[in-house]
């Protein structure tokens, strides 16, 4: 039986993207993307299928307002799926997803075979993998399955807009109060982490923003503060707008439980900054 | 690499020179009475909303961006707020670490670009507001759910329509046609009866069959207690925190004051009243029967910093006097309510930036 102890980087022969130099490559959990416990050929779509198809949308929109605008370039990660190769392969085909890399490989290793491909964010439903991910040098956030979805037999939607919550407490929290707050070293590595990955993604969206007026944007983005208070956010605000980026809505929740509110924002991609696992987390005064 | 802007205005280093004042932490919302207030009623934002109104979304933005160093001035529910917290400076005297207080979260469908206005202009004020929610543009209802709110304050009167349909205490407040003052130590809380504490089933035998069958229904109720209304659960949650000063012997000095401002009369239809606050294990601190009498007058005399009423012709008269009136759309009263002619153009039906 073979053994696939290292990562199996397949080049999607099926679809040639045409790859541009500024392209922003984010890696997406095959799991998300399609449903692999039932054994169907094609396989079925999984929670955050919609969202591989809005960022296509996003590509497809930005191409024509601004040739020059980086685009998304998406990698399939599958976890210890080795045996349905072929099968995840022909799906995305089947679907028409513009996958341009396919990357095969085991619990132990996915955080490596990422790191090989250089890719610029990570993106799972597991926040475990995610930690993982950015203790481990990978960019990473959280996927988010959406709460909403169209009723049966809806011609299926293009989720529109894409909403993007970043981490106010990343931008605007200084790292000193949180070890004062008793943080320990692993959390405020992965908050470093978390922080500089999340900078950078920042950084893409903001230059994909420009391309779009206010009213039409295919991508919104949201900013939500936790520990930090009033003057954290404000902080976070200000950073934002140096980085060109726009901001649409703003929570600040002084350690509120996030979860009821997450329900209300429902963003697609949640920059997680490493500091919560739990749903009560007292506010930094 | 993406050109970044020039280095940002001194916000935050200015923030940063206010001296951090030891600030108590923010209670969990299922513990604390949590009062949900829009911008435009913790602040005056008459100016900023004409210019949305007449010259659209960006020129609003624009002038946020470029006055967001000017600190906002106050608005209606400025007064309420700042007596709010002042009952939670006492609260604390009570018990430092009890999370029966007061929360303030600022609830406004505003674009997070106006931000940085509303956070200086907090700051400016002193204000205890550490919780916001900037939808940027979607209802914030859900969020109000999201947030255990015991009381949403706002100037759209659709919003607030919005929640009372979804059972949460609401009112549209309104700027008061001249400035009074009001008491700094002590948080007065007036109710209109029927529609606001209680449900709307009198009022509708009134506007049905008039005065004499309004009288003859009371009398013969007058031991069967009303239904609730809309504000009942907030006057109940005052009642919570008077409870925590008359415990330690504190009742004369309570910073918590409440009344009952009825058109009810005191002889007749006004023992109802009484005997459903008093089933309920509430009371208030003042019953003030008016039998139909105007109340601008004798708000005027209680000077409380809010005044609940389900009719716009008395939320209007006690505004006209000075009063700072809330109007509840609850009930068989909203069928035939006439259009606001407050100075205010917080009654408008045309798409707000905010509430």
């Amino acid at each position: 039986m073979p053994s696939f102890s290292l990562a199996h980087n397949v080049k999607n022969t099926f679809f040639l993207l045409q790859m541009r130099s500024n392209a922003f490559e984010i890696a997406v959990s095959c799991h998300a993307v399609f449903d692999t416990n039932l054994r169907t050929d094609p396989l079925s779509k999984g929670v955050a299928f919609s969202f591989i198809k809005a960022i296509q949308d996003i590509n497809e929109k930005l191409a024509v307002k601004n040739p020059k605008s980086p685009l998304f370039n998406v990698i399939l990660v599958a976890k210890d799926l080795q045996e349905h190769q072929s099968t995840i392969v022909s799906s995305t085909q089947h679907y028409g997803l513009q996958i341009s890399r396919f990357c095969f490989c085991n619990n132990e290793n996915f955080t490596q075979s990422l790191q090989s491909t250089s890719v610029k964010l990570f993106l799972s439903m597991q926040t475990d993998d995610v930690c993982r991910a950015l203790q481990e040098g990978v960019p990473a956030a959280l996927l988010c399955p959406q709460t909403r979805f169209p009723a049966e037999g809806d011609k299926e939607e293009v989720v529109s807009p894409l909403k993007v919550l970043l981490s106010g407490d990343a931008i605007g929290l200084p790292e000193e109060r949180l070890s004062e707050a008793g943080f320990s070293q692993l959390e405020l590595q992965t908050f470093r982490a978390a922080k500089a990955s999340m900078t950078e993604f920042a950084l893409v969206i903001a230059e994909m923003r420009r391309c779009f007026d206010r009213e039409d944007s295919p991508l919104r983005v949201a900013l939500m503060t936790v520990l930090g208070s009033r003057d954290e956010m404000a902080s976070a605000l200000l950073t934002a707008r140096d980085w060109g980026l726009e901001v649409d809505e703003a929570y600040c929740l002084a350690g509120a439980s996030r979860g009821p509110l997450l329900n209300c924002i429902q963003p697609h991609i949640l920059c997680y900054d490493g500091l919560y696992n739990v749903t009560e987390i007292p506010a930094l005064s | 690499m993406n050109e970044l802007k020039p280095s940002r205005v001194d916000h935050v280093a200015d923030l940063k020179k206010i001296p951090p004042t030891r600030k108590p932490r923010s209670p969990d919302p299922k513990n604390c009475v949590t009062i949900a207030v829009s911008s435009r009623v913790l602040f005056d934002m008459s100016v900023e909303q004409s210019i949305y109104e007449q010259q659209g979304m960006e020129a609003y933005l624009t002038y946020q961006t470029q006055h967001e160093t000017q600190p906002l001035q106050p608005g209606p529910a400025f007064p309420f707020i700042k007596a709010v917290e002042e009952v939670n400076a006492r609260l604390r005297e009570l018990d430092p670490d009890s999370e029966e207080v007061f929360d303030v979260v600022l609830m406004t469908n505003n674009h997070a670009n106006v931000g940085l206005r509303l956070i200086n202009s907090i700051n400016h004020h002193n204000l205890f507001v550490e919780r916001f929610c900037m939808t940027g543009g979607n209802s914030p209802i859900g969020y109000l759910k999201a947030y255990h709110t015991n009381l949403y304050l706002s100037a759209d009167a659709s919003k607030v329509r919005e929640a009372l349909d979804k059972g949460i205490a609401a009112a549209t407040m309104f700027s008061p046609e001249k400035v009074v003052e009001v008491p700094e130590k002590q948080l007065r809380v007036a109710f209109d009866g029927d529609a606001v504490l209680f449900d709307d089933e009198s009022e509708r035998i009134y506007k049905a069959h008039g005065l004499d069958k309004f009288f003859e229904h009371e009398k013969e109720l007058a031991d069967k207690p009303l239904d609730h209304g809309p504000l009942k659960g907030f006057l109940e949650a005052l009642g919570r925190l008077q409870k925590k000063f008359y415990a330690r012997g504190q009742r004369l000095e309570c910073p918590i004051r409440t009344y009952l401002v009825t058109a009810r009369s005191a002889a007749s239809s006004g023992t109802r009243a009484l005997r459903t606050l008093r089933s309920w294990g509430l009371e208030v601190d003042e019953a003030l029967f008016l039998a139909g009498a105007p109340k601008g007058p004798l708000l005027d005399k209680i000077r409380p910093h809010i005044f609940f009423d389900d009719q716009m012709f008395h939320v209007q008269g006690a505004s006209r006097m000075g009063t700072v009136s809330a109007h509840v759309p609850y009930g068989v009263a909203q069928a035939t309510t006439p259009t606001s002619s407050l100075t205010t153009s917080t009654h408008t039906h045309t798409t707000t930036t905010d509430n």
